[in-house]
Parts: structure tokens; sequence; C-alpha cells
């Protein structure tokens, strides 16, 4: 039920926003109860949809007045439970914010509102022989201002970089209600890096309303190649052959055999099902430099064992490709209703001892998880399939993913690479970070956010001030949801 | 301040220039800073020929030199950022590796670090930062603090290598840094171009982004005693590339005729450039005057060029771009430098522009004025500026490069 201050709040709200830009009720409310992370709910108190950064501005100084923390969401697509409203709140949604303002082709730049959508960009930037370069599966739905704050990756960032590379400039409205430009039209700074600092803070220091991005030309020609292999390692180890050589795909990406048998079953791609694993692998660039990285890649593959190559040499075939490796989450659901996603990166050189021992755990607990991931990062995806109305397959969902967790950091690894960390992973950040490490980030935290009112409850780990370290999910969180422990 | 303060166990000597601090380890450099920060001692950090402040204490990182790990396979290495940039390529070369980025061989990587140096290499690698995978740092107060590391990917957290990659040492100090290093590359063919008018240069560099040449060095040089520009490049890659841009490149000349003069680079040579056109290398600049830097969209470069070419003081400066990062950097003579008067109103003009102007070097008994230019113009930043040192320097005792209170 609302509580007096949150009717006070939106009755405030509705006064510059219009009545339905502001929402209450509980229908209403229940579409923004989640994000990609399905298995945690929790509603906010109030959703309100601002059309312009005076709006946002608006907003937030109504948050100071009422003391009531704010949870800024675009589309929903994050998987690490960023945008639950852990204490409640007000849950301020970009989605009508969503104009390109304008497209520099002479700079290669591009001026946007937040809300738009990750690939509406590339359309538009298309015919100008331009593109984004941060990719993340979720590119058809998710919005410019979720990769900023999640600092979002995606295929072709093993080359181009991740979100941070490619973000000049962010109009932001401070937790304290001002709006301040950060960054200009290069990527040379003197002292702090701001904008470099409030990408992939998830939220946590403010609200970016427009950003001033990168566009990268398109490449004069791009290869993909799907290489399928016999044994696991052999795949791994070509990986790691690739790096060695220097060679910098555009993209390199690692499937394996379960993978390999949903997508096929869902996209009809033909990919080689009797392959224990397979690489996709982009080159991209200038003609001569494609032709000559081609011949070594043809090399390497040979030395290690490829059984299959096939060579997609047209856009049809690439993006059917592609389509199919960003859709095998959706392929997934063909087995298992659910499934618990991991984001950890480890050292390149370490692939093949870890999707190893993940092969091990899945037995273990009794388990499919099968694997796709961007392999030229070491960044793994493994996916924990599961039933949620299963309790004791949840049970054990949820200790493969921690023996996962670990696994990795006791490699060099660390938490994620490209999802966050959110409320999902915020409790075994006392497994990277000391309490004092932990301290030195609060710290940065109170530089943008003193009164701790934006997305508060994230990153940091429940009641590690205190020393009581919390680990794993939220319980209440999860129990709230439905989910059995 | 307790002037009789002297660090306990760990190696100092009395100088000309007052007191030198060598720590050797990173506990050392933990017990130097909280030290410190009980006497309340400022502390500077020794850049070669640093000129030591009043009533400060000169911390030098020549003892912490050491390569921790070479991860050879992952492309990675880890090192204590006393290092020299020469004595780490020397090492990364045994493997048939480099940091994919040129600076001068004699900087240690503390100040490339802290500075976050734009090299001519910019254009094809980007920001030094986008490098660090990983750092342990000290702050102010002492604390450890530790990022990523053998990862090429982190969202685990803040991104703390964007506070303290470039921090100029205000928040903390380095103890160790994990870098991306690059393969060598099969042949290589640095080149200097002499043109004799700017808008020859300009078009030569324009022609160069757009077809995408293959070189990961690409800058514009002006020297003050000089009427026309260099451009200096570096084709590299498989020998048949390099070919192909090679040829690419006298299509260029043929077709356009500038007036210019081409003299391919010995090695050696680039190198000589390099340490000759490094004006921020604080050793060499701070006895030549002052450095300042104006940000600005790249393309605008012909209009600003324009828009300031009856100021005096500009035509006594030596003037270099890295293509790519939008950066201006003016090295002014002694004699020649602006005032600070002058300084503001270019700032004011720079600004009119869409750019920035900062100050990267002045003359030790300036700092405090010029660093001035360097306070953020929107009252939001500098908020958010006096927090950060307030949140990571509580006691005040590492450099203010915003100006005001050194």
């Amino acid at each position: 039920m609302a509580s007096w201050t949150t009717l006070a709040f939106a009755k405030e709200a509705k006064q510059f926003l219009g009545d339905d830009a502001v929402l209450t009720q509980t229908a209403e409310l229940k579409t923004y109860e989640t994000d990609a992370l399905v298995m945690m709910k929790t509603p906010p108190d109030v959703v309100v949809l601002p059309k312009t950064t005076e709006q946002v501005q608006q907003v937030i100084r109504l948050c100071q007045k009422f003391d009531l923390p704010f949870i800024p969401r675009g589309s929903g697509t994050g998987l690490s439970g960023g945008t639950l409203p852990m204490r409640g709140g007000v849950m301020i949604g970009l989605s009508r914010m969503n104009r390109i303002l304008k497209i520099d082709a002479q700079k290669r730049t591009a001026w946007v509102e937040t809300g738009v959508i990750n690939a509406w960009l590339n359309r538009e930037a298309k015919p100008h022989g331009l593109f984004f370069a941060p990719d993340p599966s979720s590119q058809g739905a998710c919005t410019i201002g979720g990769n900023i704050a999640e600092n979002a990756g995606g295929i072709h960032c093993v080359k181009y970089g991740v979100t941070s590379n490619h973000v000049l400039a962010l109009e932001v409205v401070t937790p304290e209600g001002d709006i301040v430009q950060l960054g200009q039209n290069s990527e040379t700074v003197a002292g702090p890096d701001w904008v470099g600092l409030f990408i992939g803070s998830e939220g946590t220091f403010g609200i970016a309303t427009k950003a001033l991005l990168k566009l990268m030309p398109v490449a004069q020609k791009t290869l993909v190649f799907l290489a399928s292999f016999s044994a696991l390692t052999d795949a791994t180890e070509t990986v790691s052959a690739i790096i060695a050589l220097g060679l910098q795909p555009s993209a390199l990406e690692f499937m394996d055999a379960l993978t390999v048998k949903l997508v096929n079953q869902a996209f009809h791609v033909g990919f080689p099902e009797e392959a224990a694993a397979v690489l996709l692998i982009e080159l991209d660039g200038d003609p001569r430099q494609v032709a000559i990285h081609a011949q070594q890649l043809h090399r390497i593959l040979k030395e290690h064992g490829v059984v299959q190559l096939r060579e997609a040499t047209d856009e049809g075939d690439r993006l059917a490709l592609w389509k199919a490796r960003k859709g095998t989450v959706a392929a997934y659901g063909r087995l298992y209703p659910s499934f618990y996603l991991h984001d950890c990166v480890i050292p390149r050189s370490r692939l093949t001892e870890v999707i190893l021992a993940i092969e091990e755990l899945a037995r273990e607990y009794d388990l499919l998880i099968p694997s796709v991931f961007h392999a030229g990062d070491g960044n793994l995806h493994p996916h924990i399939l599961m039933d949620p109305q299963d309790r004791a397959m949840v049970k054990r969902a949820l200790a493969a993913g921690e023996a996962i967790l670990d696994l990795c950091l006791s490699v060099g690894g660390v938490l994620s690479g490209e999802h966050g960390i959110g409320i999902e992973k915020s409790g075994f950040m006392t497994r990277l970070f000391t309490a004092s490490e932990l301290e030195v980030m609060r710290r940065l935290k109170h530089v943008f956010d003193p009164e701790d009112r934006a997305n508060p409850e994230k990153i940091f780990p429940m009641r590690s001030r205190c020393g009581e370290a919390h680990t794993g999910l939220p319980l209440k969180i999860l129990q709230a949801s439905g989910v059995w422990i | 301040m307790d002037t009789s303060w002297r660090p306990a166990d760990i190696e100092h000597e009395e100088t000309p220039r007052g007191l030198c601090v060598y720590p050797s380890t990173e506990q050392e450099l933990t017990r130097l800073l909280r030290e410190a920060a009980a006497s309340k001692t400022r502390l500077v950090v020794d850049l070669g020929q640093t000129v030591l402040p009043w009533r400060a204490v000169l911390v030098s990182y020549v003892e912490m030199k050491a390569i921790r790990e070479h991860h050879v396979s992952d492309y990675l290495v880890s090192v204590q950022p006393g290092i020299t940039v020469g004595d780490l390529q020397r090492e990364l070369n045994q493997e048939q590796q480099g940091l994919g980025r040129i600076y001068s061989p004699h900087r240690e990587l503390i100040s490339i670090l802290a500075e976050e140096t734009v090299s001519p290499s910019f254009y094809l690698a980007g920001p030094l930062r986008y490098q660090v995978t990983g750092l342990r740092v000290i702050t102010g107060d002492g604390a450890l603090f530790h990022y990523g590391g053998e990862v090429v990917k982190n969202v685990a957290g803040y991104d703390m290598i964007r506070l303290f990659i470039g921090g100029q040492h205000q928040y903390g100090l380095l103890t160790e840094v994990t870098l991306k290093t690059k393969p060598l590359p099969e042949m290589s063919r640095p080149m200097m171009l002499y043109f004799s008018h700017f808008k020859d240069a300009w078009h030569f560099v324009q022609a160069a982004r757009d077809v995408q040449f293959d070189t990961d060095i690409l800058a514009m040089l002006k020297p003050h005693e000089r009427q026309g520009w260099q451009v200096v490049f570096r084709i590299l890659g498989p020998e048949a590339l390099v070919e192909a841009n090679l040829s690419w490149f006298g299509r260029y000349m043929n077709t356009h005729q500038p007036r210019a003069v081409i003299l391919p680079l010995a090695p050696e040579g680039l190198l000589h450039w390099i340490e000759h056109t490094d004006w921020t290398d604080i050793t060499e600049s701070q006895k030549e005057g002052l450095v300042l830097r104006i940000i600005l969209p790249e393309l605008d470069l012909p209009l600003f060029l324009q828009a300031f070419e009856t100021e005096r003081y500009l035509k006594y400066a030596d003037l270099n771009l890295c293509v790519g990062s939008g950066a201006l950097t003016f090295r002014f003579h002694h004699r020649h430098s602006p005032s600070f008067k002058q300084a503001l109103q270019l700032q004011e003009r720079v600004r009119d522009m869409g750019g920035q102007l900062l100050c990267l070097v002045a003359p030790a008994t300036l700092e405090s004025e010029y660093f001035a230019l360097n306070q953020p113009q929107q009252t939001v930043l500098q908020t958010w500026s006096a927090r950060l040192k307030q949140q990571f320097d509580p006691h005040g005792i590492l450099p203010n490069r915003i100006g005001g209170s050194r």
C-alpha cells in the first residue's frame, strides 16, 4: 500500500509531469518490479516517466524534499538486478527520453538522449558508414543509458572496447538535483576522468540524461568463421593461440556442445551438432589486413585440430550466425524456463582449466550449465539452467553459481565483466575486495551522492559497514519473489 | 608541519633540495603516507628534476621499479611504477611484445601514469587509461586499495582506474599497475614529413584518418623557430600490409603534390624525436617555462589557429598535436610565456569555441597561480573535486593540481 509520502510525492510530480507519467497503481507498478534478473522481484512505490532533463531534475529535487531514494531504469534488460528498488522509492524510467539528437558524420559522434535503444542508434548511424561499438545481446531492447550504467560490452568489445571507451561526454542530473555536463569532445582529460567514473556506476552517482557517443567507421571488409572442434580443449587452446599471435579479431565467441544443439533447434542455422565446441571468429578492417589475418587464422585453426570450418562471406549469412549467437538465451528456454547467469572474467590463459572445472561442477550439482561466452575477453557466461518452481534445483543452482564464482576468483578473475554487480552480486563483493577496499569505494560514492539517495543498496554488500559480511543473493528478495531457499 | 619528522626505517637523504625519501616496497610507501599524514607533512613525487616546494618531502620511485610478473600469454605485465619506459620495453621485447605506445625511454612510468601523458600513439591506442587493467594504490590517509588485475574486462565495483590514472598524485600514490601489452609488429616504417604549409599537413592527416591508414603514430608538430609543420607517422604490420600502405602514401603524394620533404626515420631517430617533443616531460619542461594544453574538437583545429594567429605569444610557442587526442599542447619558452592574465583571456576564448584550456606545467614559483586555470568551470565539478580531495587525501598531504591551496 502506498504511503502518505509516496502519495504526496505523486501528487506533486503529476503537476509537472502530467497524470500519464506518474504511475502508482499496483498493476502498473508490477511491470517495474524486476529486470532481466527475473528471479528477484520487488516493486517501486511510484514510477515516473519524464521526457526532459529538466523534468528529471524536478523529480530528483522532489525526492530530496520527501526524502525518497530514486532508481533509474532504462528498458529493464539488466541482468544483475540493478533496477530493483531495494528501499522502495521512486523509479525514474527514461524510456520517453528516446531521441537521437544529432549525428555528426564528419566528427564521428552522436548526441543522444539516454532512453534511445542501442539498435536504433546503429540503424541511424549505418547510412553514414558508422556504428556504435558496444553491442550487448540485448541490443535490440537495451538503452544507451543502461549501457552507460553497466558499462556494457558485447560481442565486438574484444577489439573495440566497452561502453566507457565510446562515450565522450554526458549530461547528468546529480543526486543533489543539479544538471552538469561531464567531459567534452575529446577523450583527453586532465585530472579525474568524470565520464569514466560515472560509466559503470550503476545509477549510484546520478542519472545520465544525454550522451555524446563516439561512432566508429564500419569496416571495409568483414569475415566471420564458424570453427568446430571435436574436443572442448582444442577450442579453448585455439582462443589462447589467437590471442598469443596478436590477431585482434573483432569477435571471438565460444559455444559449447549443448548450446550448439539448442541454438540449432531454435534457429536452424546448421551449426555442426557433433562438435564438442565451436568458435565464432570475426575479422574486420582493411581488406588487405583481413586477408593476411585470415591466412594466419587458418593456420592456427589447422594446428589446433579444427574439424569443420565455415566462412560466412555475405552479410545475410553473417547476420544469421550472429542472430543465433545473440539468441542463445531464448534457445536455452527450450529446455528450462529460467536460468541463473554469471558473468565472471578470468585471465584468458586460464580458459581451458576453468571451463573443464565448470563442467565438473555441473556434474557435481546435477545441473545443466551450458556455456556461451566472449572467449577473446575471458568473459564467461555460464548459464545454470533451472526451473524456479523446483525448490531443490534452485538451491543447487545457487550453490553451483557460488562455486563458479569462487573458482573464477581463485584464478585471479573478477565478478563481472559487463553485467554489473547490482544487487545480485553485491553479496559476493567481500570475496573480491577487503572491507577497507570497499570503504575506499564508498568514499567515491559519497563524493557524488552524500545522502545515499541514488539507487541505494547496489554494488556494496548489505551490512558490510558493520563488518557483518553478507554473502550470496539477498534472501529476503528471493523469498519475496517466490524462490524458496 | 613537524619539520623534524623523518620516516623511520625508510631510506632517505638530505639533499640540497630538501629531504628525499626512497621507499622500495608497498609497505614502506604505506608507512610513509601514514606517518606523513600524522605529522601533516606534504609529499611531492619526484619526476626527475622536480623543484621541491617549501616544507615538503620529495618521494622518489627509483627503488620501486620491479617487474612483478609478465603474463606473456595474456599480454599483460604487472610492474612497480618506478620503472622507466625503456627498461620496461626492453623486458617486453624479449618476449616479442611491447607497450604499443611510444614515450621517451628515460621517463618513469609513474609520471606517465599520473599525468596520463598523451603520446603520439594516441591515434591507434587511445588514452593510456584504456591500457591499464589493474592497480594498487595507497590513498592519502594510508589505505591500500587494489583494483582489477590480470583481466581485460571488469565492472566489479567503481572503475577506480579512472580516478588514479591521470589523477596527478592528488588522491593516492600508485604502487603497482598492470598494463596490456601488444605483439611487436612484423615490420614498422617510421617517417617524418616537413610540410611548408599547415593546410597541406592537415589535409594529409585527414586523408590518413579517412582511409584508416595503418599507422600507430600520427602527430603534428610546429616548432616555434620553423615556419612549416612536421607530421610523424609509423606504418606497421605484416610486410604486405606495410607495402600496401606505403603504396597509398606514394599515391597520395603524387596526386596532391604538397610542398613537403619526406624523411624516413630510423628507430633511434624516432626515439630522439619523441625525447625532444614530449613537452609534458616535467624534467625538461620545467627548465623551459610554461606548458598549456587546449582540448578541443580536433576538426576545429584550423579554425582555432585562424582565430589565434594574431596572438603574438603563440608565435613563440612550440605546438604539438597527437592526432586523435584533441589535445593541442603548447610549450612556451620562459621569456615568451603569456602572463597569467593573457592565459585567462586565452582560456575564455577557447571556452567560447567549446574547448578547454589547462595548465600542465608551470615554473614552481608560479604553480599555484597557473594551476588555478585547471579549476573546473562548473560549480558541481568544483564541489566534487573538493570532496574527492577530502575523501582521498583528508590531511592534505598530497599535491593539489586544481590550484589555490598547494
